[in-house]
């Protein structure tokens, strides 16, 4: 496991931040970490990287404690709200952190992510007459500069124009083809559904949601069969296949455990000889799942 | 670390105060230069008892070049790591491979080293305007090394409490806690020389010069710069500066230079540990 946190707890004079966390992240994988304005997602992400000392369990990340200098080395990390010496230009900034992370001869990589990140020209302004969205490109290029194998972004692209979302996803996927694992801190549900794997929602400093995406989506989704007058006895066959069954006038709606449990509906209703006009699976969004855990405080956890 | 030092050294150019603090320095050095140019024309050349005159006019002109000296030590380094914790451009620097003390000898070293060729410069520009102008005071070279080396100790001192203060509280705080320690550390001073003079007349003012003790050890800085003049003006053991607020009387001992060498390495050892304890 790349990272794994232990009933971590990050709390400031007892309250807000983050309680109880308990993660795993795998190597290669890109983890979404969502929550509201305030659920304690950047606290998490920030006693992450050892920017806070935790109040409370452990955290291990790339096999190192908190804030070990061998792991620092190895990890990239956009932060939120951040800023670069204003005096120095792009260039510098890039050096600086190159010093920082003691890379010999950085010249080749700095051109290489100024180039990837569209900075490419702007190099030798100064940092002071940069837009919110350069110096987040800026930021991310720093994040890139030692070729993590782990990579934090802390919403890394809220002041991004469209055009340079498209391009940190694209960025996004080219490290997970590389096997490099992001941590994908954002409140942009369409960002991550595009780009992650698996997915834990924070809401009021605790997990509320936690495991693969298509999972919980699927958990969270149902099967709608228009049909005719039901056979006897069909309700009760598809109970045994299905988690919950219900039949409103001529729509039955089927919670199903696994995809494969599909085309065995299909064929009870078929074979029971009940008239099957439509079968369709009616999933939720990333955004109504997490509309709906975050506003109903729903606790779903698949045991991560 | 080498890192850290070499871009707080470059930062330090790039921050306006230090331009104001060059300028205030030409203004301070081209009056200092008139008054004591005008002094010394005045004065008769021939009576051996103006030595002390002169070094009186060189102590004055130290005791407020260290002023100045200090006004730059508070300026670049309260907010040396607050500012930077404040502002979010310490999030970015302290995921790396780097220790937090490393950032905090860093910004020591690197403030440290402007500083103290700011103060070298002063030190010599006061020594040279002296002599240049008509001072008839030798100095060997012993007594201008270790005055200069004194001298620049002062600032080292007050940047250790500047940074301890900017690794635990704001900005603002830091700045203002260094500069009553400071205040602190000059009155305690007067104090102690004030209750020397009244001594000397064969009255007890020992709760004045206790109480001037007690200042240097909340600050040692004015202490160094007593022992700085005694080094610079003391020959064959006889100490020619005369007895004044600013300069004469008791020389500091060597357990206080002993204290404050610990005051400083202490200072630096808090600020390095309250750094790294601190919540970025």
């Amino acid at each position: 496991m790349v990272i794994e946190t232990f009933n971590l707890t990050k709390q400031y004079d007892g309250k807000g931040g983050c309680v109880d966390i308990n993660l795993s992240v795998k190597e290669g994988e890109v983890f979404g970490f969502l929550g509201p304005n305030g659920a304690g997602k950047s606290t998490l992400v920030k006693t992450l990287v050892g920017l806070l000392r935790p109040t409370g369990g452990s955290a291990r990340v790339l096999g190192r404690p908190l804030g070990d200098i061998r792991a620092m080395g190895k990890i990239g990390y956009l932060p939120e709200n951040f800023r670069y010496h204003d005096w120095m230009t792009g260039l510098e900034v890039m050096r600086f952190h190159a010093e920082l992370y003691k890379i010999p001869r950085p010249a080749k990589r700095i051109s290489e992510l100024l180039e990837l990140v569209g900075l490419s020209g702007h190099e030798k302004k100064k940092v002071a007459g940069y837009s919110k969205g350069m110096q987040q490109r800026l930021g991310l290029a720093v994040a890139l500069l030692a070729d993590p194998e782990l990579v934090f972004l802390d919403e890394p692209t809220s002041a991004l124009d469209p055009v340079g979302r498209i391009e940190v996803r694209e960025i996004i996927r080219d490290l997970k083809k590389k096997g490099k694992t992001v941590f994908l801190n954002s409140h942009l549900l369409s960002e991550v559904e595009m780009v992650c794997d698996r997915v834990a929602i924070i809401n009021r400093g605790r997990i509320i949601a936690c495991g693969d995406l298509k999972d919980l989506l699927f958990e969270n989704s149902a099967l709608t069969a228009k049909i005719g007058s039901p056979a006897e006895g069909l309700i009760e066959e598809l109970k045994k296949i299905a988690l919950q069954v219900k039949l409103r006038e001529d729509i039955l709606t089927i919670k199903v455990a696994k995809r494969d449990d599909i085309p065995l509906i299909a064929k009870v209703i078929v074979q029971s000889e009940t008239p099957l006009y439509e079968l369709k699976m009616e999933g939720v969004s990333l955004e109504e799942l997490f509309v709906n855990l975050v506003r109903g405080g729903e606790a779903l956890d698949n045991g991560d | 670390m080498i890192t850290v030092i070499k871009y707080t050294f470059k930062e330090m150019f790039h921050k306006k105060a230090l331009f104001f603090v060059l300028l205030l320095t030409l203004v301070y050095l081209t009056l200092y230069g008139f008054g004591i140019k005008e002094a010394y024309e005045a004065l008769p050349r021939v009576n051996t008892a103006l030595l002390s005159i002169y070094s009186e006019f060189i102590t004055v002109g130290l005791y407020f070049a260290s002023l100045i000296v200090a006004f730059l030590v508070v300026i670049s380094s309260a907010g040396a790591l607050s500012a930077d914790v404040e502002s979010g451009v310490m999030q970015a620097v302290l995921v790396k491979p780097i220790k937090r003390y490393e950032v905090v000898l860093g910004k020591f070293f690197g403030i440290g080293l402007m500083v103290s060729l700011y103060s070298l410069f002063l030190f010599f520009g006061i020594i040279f305007l002296n002599k240049a102008l008509g001072a008839r005071v030798v100095f060997s070279f012993s007594q201008v090394f270790n005055g200069a080396l004194l001298f620049l100790w002062i600032p080292l001192i007050l940047l250790s409490v500047c940074l301890w203060g900017s690794a635990r509280i704001s900005t603002l705080g830091a700045g203002i806690m260094a500069v009553m320690l400071y205040g602190f550390a000059l009155i305690g001073g007067w104090l102690e020389q004030i209750g020397y003079l009244i001594s000397l007349g064969g009255r007890s003012a020992t709760g004045l010069i206790n109480a001037g003790i007690i200042a240097s050890l909340l600050m040692p800085t004015d202490a160094i710069y007593r022992k700085m003049n005694s080094v610079l003006f003391s020959s064959n053991g006889i100490y020619f500066l005369r007895n004044n607020l600013l300069g004469g009387g008791a020389e500091p001992s060597l357990y206080m230079l002993l204290y404050a060498a610990t005051y400083m390495v202490f200072m630096l050892h808090m600020a390095s540990r309250s750094f790294t304890l601190r919540d970025i």
